[in-house]
């Protein structure tokens, strides 16, 4: 049986989400949650003591959006690539983040879910 | 599975000349007919424009995907079409169409009809496609550049 895993993405460029979403269906992940968030740099660089660090965050963009879903592990790499085929490279500047979780516990994952 | 497999140059029919959805449809349904991809036209057509009118299937960028929900079809069935005249399929960007790709998908593989729906809004986002698919010259080209740009998309399972 496959473990279940914690996908967690932080995409910058907010212009690809609906493409991303797309090629998740594609992939058959059929849920997923989307925040608006905020880097920590688009924060800090509002204080004023810290105004320079803007110039030093190269590629950054002020909001962002974190993108959650659980899926069965043999799902990760697809998504990455599909990530990457869209968003560009992970290891470029400004792209995004991914990290992966385990997954101890879960109810109210539906298979149809298209939440 | 890649939707390249659906469209060969057959299943291609550049300047169509409609000035409606119907009309549009009903050329697709044609030539997907003639090659024996439909046995019951009369069905497919029912079952597409009920989809139609729910809600219109243009999605931006000067394309629409007309298609019915899973049906009894014994396998994916598709056909592209290019319009001489852009028609309006209510996209929610307000721009008419002319890049057409009619779907139908068999109800006993109803995930794969998101996959390939999915597959088609992503390969068509791409402006380069668009505008190669909108110049070129011949069923077979246009066969060509999908399946050129969807090289790099990974397979879709049934």
């Amino acid at each position: 049986m496959s473990k279940l895993k914690l996908v967690v993405i932080i995409l910058n460029k907010e212009e690809f989400l609906d493409e991303l979403l797309e090629g998740f269906l594609e992939l058959d992940v059929r849920g997923a949650t989307v925040i608006d968030s905020v880097g920590m740099g688009q924060l800090i660089a509002n204080v004023p003591i810290f105004g320079g660090l803007r110039s030093l965050m190269s590629g950054a963009r002020p909001y962002n959006k974190t993108i959650l879903t659980v899926v069965d592990e043999e799902k990760i790499k697809p998504i990455i690539d599909v990530f990457e085929q869209i968003c560009g490279c992970l290891d470029d500047p400004g792209s995004g983040l991914v990290f992966v979780l385990p997954v101890d516990y879960a109810r109210g994952l539906q298979d149809k879910a298209l939440s | 599975m890649k939707l390249q497999q659906l469209i060969p140059p057959e299943r291609i029919c550049l300047d169509i000349d409609a000035k409606t959805p119907e009309a549009v449809i009903d050329t697709l349904i044609k030539a997907l007919t003639d090659v024996g991809a439909i046995a019951d036209p009369e069905l497919v057509k029912q079952k597409v424009m009920e989809r139609e009118r729910q809600v219109g299937t243009g999605i931006g960028f000067g394309v629409a995907i007309p298609h019915s929900e899973p049906g009894p079809y014994p396998e994916p069935i598709a056909a592209f079409g290019r319009l001489t005249k852009p028609v309006d399929f209510k996209s929610p960007d307000g721009k008419k169409v002319r890049l057409v790709f009619l779907l139908l998908t068999p109800d006993k593989t109803p995930a794969l009809h998101v996959r390939l729906l999915a597959r088609i809004c992503r390969l068509t986002r791409s402006a380069t496609l668009r505008e190669q698919l909108l110049g070129v010259a011949t069923a077979k080209e246009a066969a060509e550049k999908i399946a050129e740009l969807e090289t790099d998309y990974p397979e879709l399972t049934p």
